[in-house]
């Protein structure tokens, strides 16, 4: 058994509390002060189209400027400041987006498993219709990200689209590929466990990218690892932590270091003891 | 050597740097049907316009505001 640093004895006392984590953060996104800050970005993937948004999506803005053929300094600087220091701790605890896919996962359904290839999807929703088509074709394309992007459907249109029945107005529907894409979103989030993080977000891609990189790591004895499989097992994302504990799919729930052997830690780049395993740094 | 805090250090220095940029020094001239010599907008300014569809850019390569008066509540995509 691998004595636990102090800083894994935190993450392990706070792990049981994840989702109240979540929603202490979703209180932030939710602008509950009605302040409306839309000249600065979030961190997190939460429309700026909806009436309960404290700040602009980092995502939509990129887009936005992209279509502009500007560089947003703000979006982007922001975005290396929190994955240089977090990675997707972001993900995992932070985005109100993941912690309505986690409250969906508690619903007792069959579950499909997603293969891991399809997280290469990310990057295609990234270039594709974050940076490339916005370039090329301007805010005004079908596949301009937030034409097809679920977040915008659930917090903008379908709210709008409630209240104007209450209301007995006539409703404005989305068009069709939107509403097939909120329809599926809903229906994906219930039979699987973080479908759009794991197989289109683009901003989950970001800082899944960084997770080789940021100060927050996860550190991974070989020496102690009997390779249980537990971590495995542990892992409700289908992520093999034994394998690549700072892989780009990872979206650090933290649930693997509650691994028998605590061969698997939270640690930081500052930390003494910093070496990953050779394993694990020859895979990530 | 710890490679790790010294690429997550670049990596900061170099958000720092670009917020810094941003916040501080970024600013383009944005067109409008009142204003035909282009309003020097702050990148700040601007992200808080894009959230609402309110800048277009022009064949010509310029940024056009995309409503005269009140803004509109929100981005219409």
């Amino acid at each position: 058994m691998v004595k636990k640093s102090k800083f894994q004895q935190f993450i392990l006392k706070l792990l049981p509390h994840r989702l109240w984590v979540q929603v202490a953060f979703l209180i932030v996104w939710l602008d509950p002060l009605a302040m409306r800050m839309h000249n600065m970005c979030s961190p997190v993937f939460h429309c700026y189209a909806c009436p309960l948004a404290t700040f602009a999506c980092p995502i939509g803005v990129i887009a936005q400027f992209s279509a502009l053929h500007m560089i947003p300094f703000i979006a982007i600087g922001l975005l290396l400041v929190v994955a240089g220091t977090f990675g997707t701790i972001i993900c995992g605890w932070v985005c109100p987006f993941g912690l309505l896919q986690d409250l969906a996962a508690k619903v007792p359904t069959p579950r499909v498993k997603i293969p891991r290839v399809l997280g290469y999807m990310r990057y295609v929703v990234l270039f594709g219709a974050v940076i490339l088509v916005p370039y090329f074709f301007g805010e005004r394309h079908a596949l301009f990200i937030c034409k097809i992007c679920p977040a915008g459907g659930l917090e903008k249109a379908v709210p709008d689209m409630v209240t104007a029945a209450a209301q007995g107005n006539e409703i404005v529907w989305p068009n069709a590929i939107k509403l097939s894409i909120i329809g599926a979103f809903l229906v994906a989030i219930f039979v699987t466990i973080r479908p759009w993080c794991r197989v289109l977000c683009p901003l989950g891609v970001i800082f899944g990218f960084f997770n080789k990189f940021s100060l927050f790591s996860m550190k991974l004895s070989d020496h102690d690892c009997t390779k249980c499989g537990r971590c495995r097992t542990l892992c409700e994302y289908g992520v093999e932590p034994d394998k690549t504990p700072n892989g780009d799919n990872c979206l650090r729930c933290l649930e693997c270091t509650k691994c028998g052997p605590g061969a698997l830690q939270a640690g930081t780049a500052f930390d003494k003891t910093t070496e990953d395993s050779k394993d694990a740094k020859s895979q990530d | 050597m710890n490679t790790r805090l010294i690429t997550a250090t670049v990596v900061l220095g170099l958000g720092i740097a670009m917020l810094l940029y941003g916040f501080g020094l970024h600013v383009t001239p944005v067109y409008s049907k009142d204003n035909d010599k282009g309003l020097a907008t702050a990148e700040s300014a601007l992200i808080k316009e894009v959230s609402i569809g309110g800048v277009e850019r022009k064949p010509d390569g310029t940024l056009h505001k995309t409503y005269t008066g009140a803004p509109p509540k929100a981005c219409p995509t």
